[in-house]
């Protein structure tokens, strides 16, 4: 846990806006990112970080310390976030469907960013045809650099798990950079 | 692991929210009550909200309100009129300013900080009129602060506007 996290959580749970505001700043941009490498479209990423936040501000009285980053916690309501949108999408693509639908044109102002290195943006299309928990260890491992226990955490997985799941991830990211070449 | 790819991985944390999202999103989050508020009975400092005071702003009127009539001594009819005219007046700005906002979509991240300073401006007038009202104050002080809060609540609209 981060210094201070703790006292900050605390303050929160007590229901000190101006507290769970500073955990707002420190975490919501890597959930935004997080959201947004698994939905690929802007607006829906900022609907779903807005409701991770929301959801997790409403029920942080029943958050529970574990010695663990409170980041964990919100990206297992991401996660969940993430799996409620796909369900309840108007089309009912199936899941693992989703990995071959096509970047949504809101995105494509993120992709310019990201356009000076094509390598970048052909990795953020690999990464889309993933399947969801491949993209999991993907972004919280090699983006978001979190460690093993933290992933393992924010997964709800042994880190054993995790380990098997980052090297399967790997490897099937390079096999569909390879195949897309 | 190939270090390209792991470079090119970590590139990918240029990916950010728009800053006037991020801003509207923690304004409307924090506004919100969570599952440990209890709002009566509350602790003046505890409700110190920089977002939505505006349930919060009503209950003040109410207080600052109520301690006027308490003290209201005979011949004071005129007083008691413009007290209730206040009151009605700040409800209703009240309840267009939440409307105003929660249906304003184009509240840039300036706006929005902006809205946010003067509704704490105007939860400070009331507490002060609160108080004033309540030792038995200078009445017409107390009622000065209320127009002020109104004030404050007219410019707000006028921004959303």
């Amino acid at each position: 846990m981060l210094d201070g996290e703790k006292q900050l959580i605390e303050r929160a749970i007590r229901g000190e806006a101006s507290a769970f505001g500073l955990l707002y700043d420190r975490y919501q941009t890597q959930i935004y990112r997080f959201i947004y490498l698994k939905v690929s479209h802007r607006e829906e990423a900022e609907d779903l970080t807005h409701q991770v936040f929301l959801k997790s501000w409403q029920t942080i009285s029943g958050y529970k310390f574990q010695g663990l980053p409170f980041s964990s916690w919100l990206y297992r309501i991401a996660r969940n976030q993430v799996i409620d949108y796909y369900r309840t999408k108007k089309n009912n693509l199936n899941i693992e469907e989703i990995s071959e639908s096509k970047i949504d044109d809101s995105s494509i102002e993120v992709i310019e960013i990201l356009d000076d290195n094509s390598n970048v943006k052909k990795i953020k299309e690999a990464i889309k045809q993933l399947n969801p928990g491949h993209q999991d260890v993907i972004i919280l491992r090699f983006i978001e650099e979190l460690s093993l226990k933290e992933t393992a955490s924010a997964l709800k997985k042994s880190e054993m798990a995790v380990k098997l799941l980052q090297h399967r991830a790997i490897k099937n990211l390079k096999k569909i950079l390879g195949n897309n070449e | 692991m190939n270090k390209n790819l792991l470079e090119n991985l970590k590139e990918l944390r240029q990916i950010q929210p728009d800053s006037n999202y991020t801003t509207r999103s923690r304004f409307l989050i924090l506004a919100e009550p969570t599952a440990t508020e209890n709002l009566p009975g509350f602790k003046i400092t505890q409700i110190y909200k920089p977002a939505f005071a505006i349930g919060l702003i009503s209950i003040f009127v109410l207080m600052a309100l109520g301690g006027i009539y308490q003290i209201i001594k005979p011949g004071q009819n005129d007083l008691v009129v413009r007290a209730n005219e206040i009151n009605s007046s700040i409800q209703v700005k009240l309840d267009e300013i939440k409307y105003l906002i929660e249906n304003n979509n184009h509240l840039n991240a300036e706006n929005i900080l902006n809205i946010q300073a003067l509704l704490e401006k105007t939860t400070n007038e009331l507490k002060e009129a609160s108080i004033l009202s309540q030792e038995n104050k200078d009445l017409g002080k107390s009622l000065e602060k209320i127009k002020s809060a109104q004030e404050i609540l007219l410019q707000i609209d006028a921004m959303l506007q």
